[in-house]
């Protein structure tokens, strides 16, 4: 081996071994001061007004929230890729590839592993629905349709390559996918899942963060920028499934679209809005934290007056600008991942911090305030956020399906 | 020798607290990233510290990443790509990372350069099948496979000199049909 190589090696084992052994009592003190924080808030409670003389609410968190409750917990083998609430495949449904005796019923709050191609059932009537299904393409190239209704797994169709994103639009699904050093957009038209476009982009998709947004018109994608120098924001129109637009555009971490306008954060902090038609920039602003590592993913979610919501893993920040442009409000709560913007809540991914397991926020519109918080089990991070009617789907890194309402 | 502990995953490797599994995640990503940076920045030297410097930046932020979400390849190139896109705003190789890790810079000697320049190039690798029999497989140890001059020479039942031999050789007959100097 190489001096170089194993030299370097050398110190980065040594360094390793110096961090881990520095870690042990910085774990113990955080753990300590996390204990020592409930009692405190506990000691603030019963105190009322004295509590605020003595300062305990000076780093002005919010209010201890609610917990949403979770309704189901479904289990999902491989890892998903993405999700999204989409259109219903067909109108008479069969249970692809099982037999009823495989079906498995889930009570609320358990989590049940099925295997591939088993139906997941819960009683039904337990919950409502909005008549589409949630669409969840797993890194396999496998893309599961589930009734949100039955909770059901009504098919599972598969897209070539490995599945790094999947984004619906009003009766199309799109599924980006690697495949050696390309990247495939399958369209799947609903009716029979039996219409296929494929876009063949001419960079790699790295299976790195969400990189496309689906309106009711068209896919806007970037491809990898770290293979593809320059990789153009392309938007692929919705009804003939070309590319019919390559728009200069900055190496991206985020990507909100609807019929009217995109909005792409770039890995450097500029939020930018075009005009969905032309491609055009219509607007700028910088100053949004940068993309702070490669771990971190920042998130765009457009908001029902034309504005949208920023996502800014780098500082922790939720940013509620208008369609101008402007802020409306600034929530730091610790945001790392996907958001989703439903009629009357926003949800936010919330990090993991010093060891201590991550969580689904839910976020007051209007002001930015945690309503509520769903810690998740230590190893488990959101990869997707899909509003389904009055729910919450939540899909997470390990297979993970949660249904919170 | 093989490795009983290769089938660990790489996003095991990183999320582990021994020290010795970012050796082993080192171990199966360095000549890539090495690769990397050679073919964008045509310096051996650059590349090093590029990478030395990605590989630092990545055991700080090993703790922060997210098993599921991006393959740890990816994940790897991705820091590779701010670190060039840093050198290449700044003209200079940023070291923070070390720095923060206490980590000394590690030299770049000749060998060390060829090896750099070879894993840069697809030409080259694919020429190697052009040389002797005894230098394709010194070289092909040497260099693509990181073995040491120890355990090649055991293999081949021949000195350490005569690999080291062996491997200048091939080298120095690759940097000629491909138009480097001698």
């Amino acid at each position: 081996m190489s001096d170089y190589i194993v030299e370097l090696r050398r110190e980065l084992v040594e360094a390793a071994d110096r961090e881990q052994r520095s870690r042990a009592p910085r774990r113990a003190v955080r753990r300590s001061r996390r204990l020592l924080a409930p009692v405190l808030a506990g000691a603030a409670a019963l105190a009322g007004a004295v509590a605020v003389t003595i300062g305990l609410q000076g780093e002005d968190r919010p209010p201890l929230p609610a917990r949403p409750q979770v309704q189901v917990t479904l289990k999902l083998d491989g890892k998903p890729a993405g999700a999204t609430l989409g259109p219903s495949s067909a109108s008479t449904r069969t249970t692809a590839g099982t037999s009823p005796s495989a079906t498995v019923d889930i009570e609320p709050g358990k989590t049940t592993t099925a295997p591939p191609g088993t139906a997941i059932n819960v009683a039904p009537g337990q919950r409502s629905g909005s008549g589409s299904s949630v669409w969840v393409l797993r890194a396999d190239g496998a893309l599961l349709e589930i009734d949100p209704q039955t909770d059901q797994l009504i098919r599972t169709e598969q897209v070539a390559g490995t599945g790094v994103q999947l984004s619906a639009s009003q009766g199309n699904l799109w599924a980006v996918a690697r495949q050696g050093h390309s990247y495939r957009v399958t369209r799947l038209r609903m009716g029979g899942l039996r219409q296929r476009h494929v876009v063949r982009g001419t960079g790699v998709l790295t299976g790195l963060w969400p990189v496309s947004a689906a309106s009711s018109t068209a896919l806007w994608l970037q491809g990898d920028p770290q293979l593809e120098d320059n990789a153009p924001l392309l938007r692929v129109d919705a009804s003939s499934g070309r590319v019919d637009g390559a728009f200069t555009a900055p190496t991206l971490s985020a990507i909100a679209a609807d019929t009217q306008r995109v909005w792409t954060l770039s890995q450097s902090g500029t939020l930018e809005w075009r005009d969905a038609h032309s491609g055009r920039v219509v607007g700028r602003r910088s100053g949004f934290a940068p993309l702070a590592d490669a771990t971190s993913q920042n998130a765009l979610a457009s908001a029902d007056d034309g504005g949208a919501y920023v996502a800014t893993a780098g500082d922790g920040v939720v940013t509620r600008v208008s369609a101008d442009g402007e802020t409306r409000w600034r929530a730091d709560v610790d945001a790392d991942g996907p958001v989703a913007a439903a009629p009357g809540a926003l949800w936010a991914s919330q990090a993991a911090v010093d060891g201590a397991p991550g969580a689904i926020a839910r976020l007051d519109q209007t002001s930015g305030k945690i309503t509520q918080r769903m810690p998740l089990e230590r190893s488990q991070t959101p990869t997707q956020l899909v509003p389904v009617s009055d729910e919450l789907w939540a899909i997470l890194n390990d297979g993970t399906v949660l249904v919170l309402r | 020798m093989a490795d009983p502990r290769l089938p660990i995953s790489d996003d095991d490797l990183l999320v582990s607290d021994e020290p010795e599994d970012f050796g082993i995640f080192y171990d199966r990503h360095v000549r890539n990233v090495l690769g990397y940076f050679a073919r964008r920045t045509i310096d051996p030297e650059v590349a090093a510290d590029l990478t030395a410097e990605t590989f630092a930046s990545a055991l700080s932020a090993r703790r922060r990443y997210k098993p599921g979400r991006a393959p740890a390849g990816a994940w790897l190139f991705t820091i590779a790509a701010r670190r060039l896109s840093d050198y290449q705003r700044h003209g200079h190789v940023e070291t923070r990372a070390q720095k923060a890790l206490a980590m000394q810079r590690v030299a770049v000697a000749a060998e060390d350069a060829d090896m750099i320049k070879l894993l840069a190039d697809d030409v080259a690798i694919s020429m190697l099948t052009e040389l002797p029999g005894d230098q394709e497989v010194a070289v092909r140890a040497r260099v693509i496979d990181g073995d040491d001059y120890d355990e090649i020479a055991r293999r081949e039942h021949v000195g350490q000199a005569a690999v080291r031999q062996r491997v200048s050789r091939g080298l120095a007959t690759l940097r000629g049909r491909i138009g480097g100097p001698r």
